[in-house]
């Protein structure tokens, strides 16, 4: 299967990723050939439970206490951005 | 000890060693700094390796251990080296993930695991190359380009951890840590003849892990024999507060007392329904001498039937990708990473633009794939199924276990490490390499991979264990038995 080149560009969009003519190709071809595969399971799964939760298989959830810590890093994680001004992260204006 | 070089040494042996004083930490750190320095450029199993820095960062940590030392203090890892992959944060370190995106981030905190090991002694021995956020099955997805196998250049190293198996493989390091969030510290284990342990989920605490599927990342030790995988497991397994996934483990037994336990009375499952198309013949071969071993060691073999497993890699494919896509939604050009050369006027032009320069293009699939299997009108038919699909997979392990038998083995990978740009070009043959590892993954159990012999051209097959959630103990144990019984001591050559 290829998937039409629409659906490529409107996937492309949700996730924010531009893409060039080339990647559009070479994508159409290769998520066609990978969902294809992944239809081996359309028609399984059916003899699960009405009632069966994938949020509670098993799965336990220790709770901390909810205490107010300094962590010290706004300095460090500033570092690593790309654009600064004093201690806030520098972004394209969004209002007028 | 005096004489021995410490590259030959277990992690074991060299902590005894300088806890007692007979070898100097510094020194081990100096041979496998020079080690490194060697054959890292060769291999390419390290990111921005810089001798001089990593020594200088070392400094501390060997000042914290002779102090130990003076103070008669034990530390299970002490002057052990490690190598961490590159998606575990680091004080100080670029984490780059093995993306451009992330080549200039540094780390401005410790993942637990990483205070872990500096506590128990263990010196951090640089970086390792891995796929772009651990996205891939042969370490050809790095930004930074391919590791090299250390037993045939031209082969890949497998992945996602590939750097990190290369690493210990070719004596650079003692031990490594790897993440797996589909088999990528196993199958790298196996490819370059090594042993890889993937944890419980919950077991080993992922705070400062990067994360690319959040309900099947787990750090894992990789190294070179059962016993060091076991210290070094026993000591990242405790609970942590600040990764809410994880369990509480304080009253799990140690996995190391465990592991002289004769193996007799253990019974080990095998699903025939796994071992048919696809497999290569060497590794079939290799496989079920490996369970001769077992019978010699008192175990028994039982069959046993896993229906849905032929069904975990479309199911892996789609849930992966979907927390994929929700998990690097956070790489946006603004907080980190790097920003577009000459962004739009928008601000949804500038994460766009960071993002497609930023990421490599599995990453971009995955992503796109994960968007496609979550968006409106196909969640049902993908995301749905695939949860359903999952629960199924986990009802089959349980069944096994319920049946009576304590681990399952399979081959790591259908065959041995594949050549370099052979599969590259079609996504879903790469995919179907995690064929029998990514149920580990889908059920959260644990699972193991040791080396058990080589094909014909010379390149490892790795046997896979698998066994009940928070069982690790049972599976390093028939590790540590195996090799006791065949003592495979083959490493590659230099």
């Amino acid at each position: 299967m290829i998937i039409d080149r629409e659906t490529v560009e409107k996937v492309a969009r949700l996730a924010h990723i531009q893409l060039s003519e080339d990647d559009i190709g070479y994508y159409q071809r290769e998520l066609g050939s990978i969902l294809d595969y992944m239809q081996q399971i359309q028609t399984a799964g059916e003899e699960l439970p009405a009632d069966w939760r994938a949020d509670t298989a098993g799965v336990s959830c220790p709770e901390r206490d909810d205490e107010a810590k300094h962590s010290h890093v706004i300095e460090r994680v500033l570092q690593s951005a790309p654009k600064v001004v004093g201690t806030a992260f520098q972004v394209p204006r969004i209002i007028e | 000890m005096a004489g021995i070089d410490p590259i030959q040494m277990s992690a074991c042996a060299i902590a005894s060693a300088v806890n007692e004083g007979s070898i100097k930490a510094a020194d081990v750190v100096s041979s496998f700094l020079q080690r490194t320095e060697d054959l890292h450029r060769e291999l390419n199993t390290h990111v921005f390796w810089d001798k001089e820095a990593v020594q200088n960062e070392t400094e501390k940590q060997l000042d914290y251990i002779e102090a130990a030392r003076r103070a008669q203090k034990y530390l299970p890892l002490a002057g052990v080296p490690i190598a961490i992959k590159d998606n575990i944060m680091a004080e100080g370190s670029i984490v780059s993930c093995g993306s451009k995106f992330l080549q200039n981030h540094r780390a401005a905190f410790d993942a637990t695991v990483i205070k872990q090991l500096k506590q128990a002694g263990a010196v951090l021995m640089g970086r390792t190359n891995m796929d772009e956020f651990g996205m891939g099955s042969s370490n050809e997805n790095s930004a930074f380009g391919p590791v090299r196998n250390p037993w045939n250049r031209s082969h890949v190293s497998g992945g996602s951890s590939g750097g990190s198996a290369a690493a210990v493989a070719a004596g650079m390091t003692t031990l490594a840590l790897g993440s797996d969030t589909g088999g990528s510290v196993r199958q790298p284990a196996s490819f370059c003849g090594v042993l890889g342990l993937k944890p419980s989920y919950g077991a080993v605490s992922r705070y400062g892990l990067v994360a690319y599927a959040s309900s099947f990342d787990q750090i894992g030790p990789i190294g070179t024999n059962a016993r060091d995988l076991a210290r070094t497991f026993d000591l990242l397994r405790t609970h942590d507060p600040l990764d809410s996934t994880s369990v509480d483990t304080s009253a799990f037994e140690k996995t190391e007392i465990q592991l002289e336990r004769p193996l007799k009375g253990l019974t080990i499952g095998i699903a025939d329904e796994l071992l048919q198309e696809g497999l290569d013949e060497d590794v079939k071969k290799s496989f079920f001498e490996s369970l001769e071993v077992y019978k010699e060691l008192g175990c028994t073999i039982k069959k046993i039937t896993l229906p849905n497993l032929r069904h975990s890699i479309p199911t892996y494919y789609i849930l992966a990708t979907a927390e994929a896509s929700s998990n690097l939604a956070r790489f946006d050009g603004i907080r980190f990473g790097v920003r577009a050369s000459k962004p739009g006027a928008s601000l949804k032009d500038l994460y766009a633009q960071s993002r497609s320069e930023g990421f490599g293009r599995e990453v971009k699939q995955r992503i796109m794939l994960g968007t496609y299997v979550l968006s409106s009108g196909y969640y049902d038919a993908y995301y749905a199924k695939a949860n359903r699909m999952r629960e199924l997979i986990r009802r089959d392990f349980a069944a096994a276990f319920e049946y009576g038998v304590d681990l399952i083995a399979t081959p790591t990978a259908p065959t041995t490490a594949f050549v370099l740009g052979q599969k590259t070009d079609n996504s879903l043959s790469m995919y179907l390499m995690d064929i029998y590892t990514i149920a580990a993954n889908l059920s959260g159990i644990p699972a193991l991979s040791l080396p058990i012999g080589l094909d014909r051209k010379g390149l490892p097959i790795g046997l896979q264990l698998m066994g009940k959630t928070h069982h690790e103990g049972e599976l390093l144990r028939s590790a540590y038995q195996y090799e006791q019984y065949k003592r495979w001591t083959e490493r590659p050559k230099f």
